[in-house]
């Protein structure tokens, strides 16, 4: 029984990576601080480690799709992510391949 | 509150000290404000501000992982496309390293056994070196796996390309050979150490190939069969021979079949081996002249009349050098014939089945 835990537990782990950048882009339409992104998410029921999420973000700003600036105004300085115009591009064509398979995922499971 | 400060300090130094200095400052601000986030949600959870820190840390997970994570770099040593090669290269070259240092070391205690005198002191002696000299061999063998590893590591970083990537087509794929095109890697494996074997031996023990006789005293003495004094001027030939038959036996390993590189390898060593046995094995300086005059004054026997009493009048040292040159010629002449019939038989695509 352990077995079979741990072997669905890396499976679901493994749906689950497909599905984060888009579910971080996904949010990001707006300027928002990484913590606040982990605990929206989490709110809406998409679990992502911060400690995932974070180096994520940085790669993400690497590639050009997001952009980041560091708001000095509150209390303590925080960072805060958007989606580029570039950003925007790829989330519109990462969103049309995600609604395509799971048309077709469910197509094929409720066969 | 300052332990607790202390801590998270002591996490964040942990992370960005692996990291590119450029990109530390941020980062490590940026995990700043999220540590204390973290903290500021569980304020007022009833647990102690340590046990908060510590559980936050926690949650963030290992300095080195979430570094890791950072750099975005390779999580492993060896990616698929070299390990297959790795093992392969590895095995081989253990095998090799552990094999030639046992024969040297058998070689070795038996000299020496040889020239001590067969007290029961000289035998400790001699069992104590080998012991020494086999204690050495896991050190090397660590020596040798270090060293492919590290060049297999190198290849990795850099990406070093081991054979050109050519697009895959469908008529590419290899033809399944026939059974008797097959060349077994147990052979060709065995084929490189007796070649490593034999260039040890050449290089490091010339003077053991001969004669092994008893002295008086029960001694075993080796009486070289070629010429020491020459030997210098002899030997970069035979080593070239042996390389050619190594390159050949990892050729065959490598292809695992006959096909038309493994021929042509085979022919071109083959006829340079039979080249170097006809240049050099004729010439009477090769050899080494007091050979019957020695073993007769150790042994106090007259050989040939020793070799006639056996039966073996034609094993005089005048026909050595013919001997030896005909079993070359011969095994030369043997393995290309085999290699080119079975190759041309079998080895080539659309050979008749």
């Amino acid at each position: 029984m352990s077995e079979m835990n741990e072997i669905l537990l890396s499976l679901t782990q493994e749906l689950r990576r497909g599905t984060i950048v888009l579910s971080v882009l996904s949010q990001l339409n707006e300027p928002q601080y990484g913590y606040t992104l982990v605990k929206n998410m989490e709110d809406k029921g998409v679990s992502v480690d911060t400690n995932t999420l974070y180096p994520l973000l940085r790669r993400l700003e690497k590639q050009e799709i997001l952009i980041s600036e560091w708001d000095t105004d509150g209390s303590k300085p925080r960072k805060y992510y958007k989606r580029t115009e570039f950003g925007d591009a790829v989330y519109l064509k990462l969103l049309q391949q995600w609604r395509e398979m799971t048309d077709s995922m469910e197509k094929l499971l409720n066969n | 509150m300052k332990n607790q400060n202390e801590l998270v300090k002591r996490y964040l130094y942990d992370v960005v000290r692996r990291l590119p200095e450029t990109q530390r400052k941020d980062i490590e601000e940026e995990l700043e404000t999220l540590i204390e986030d973290m903290l500021e949600e569980r304020a007022d959870n009833g647990k102690s501000e340590e046990e908060n820190v510590q559980e936050v840390l926690r949650e963030l997970g290992e300095p080195s992982e979430l570094s890791a994570k950072y750099r975005g770099d390779k999580q492993y040593l060896l990616g698929g496309e070299y390990y297959p090669l790795y093992c392969q290269i590895l095995k081989i070259v253990l095998i090799c390293v552990a094999a030639g240092m046992l024969i040297v070391t058998a070689v070795d205690s038996f000299v020496q056994v040889g020239t001590e005198t067969m007290s029961v002191d000289g035998v400790i002696n001699v069992m104590q070196d080998s012991m020494i000299n086999i204690g050495a061999i896991p050190s090397a063998l660590i020596q040798a796996f270090g060293m492919v590893t590290l060049i297999f590591w190198f290849m990795e970083q850099n990406q070093v390309k081991v054979k050109e990537k050519v697009s895959w087509s469908v008529d590419k794929l290899p033809e399944i050979p026939e059974k008797k095109a097959l060349l077994s890697r147990g052979d060709s494996i065995v084929g490189i150490i007796f070649n490593v074997l034999v260039g040890i031996m050449l290089i490091y023990i010339p003077e053991l190939m001969g004669a092994w006789v008893k002295t008086d005293s029960g001694a075993m003495v080796a009486i070289p069969l070629f010429n020491m004094e020459m030997w210098n001027l002899v030997l970069p030939l035979f080593v070239l021979s042996v390389v050619g038959g190594l390159a050949d036996e990892l050729v065959k390993l490598i292809k695992g079949r006959y096909c038309l590189s493994v021929m042509w390898t085979t022919i071109v060593t083959s006829i340079f081996s039979v080249f170097v046995a006809v240049k050099v094995l004729p010439n009477p300086l090769v050899w080494n002249r007091k050979f019957v005059e020695e073993i007769e004054m150790v042994t106090g026997k007259n050989l040939s009349e020793v070799l006639a009493q056996t039966g073996l009048p034609w094993l005089a040292f005048e026909n050595l050098n013919q001997l030896l040159m005909a079993v070359i010629i011969f095994a030369c002449v043997l393995e290309v014939g085999i290699t080119v019939y079975r190759t041309l038989r079998y080895g080539i695509n659309g050979a008749k089945k």
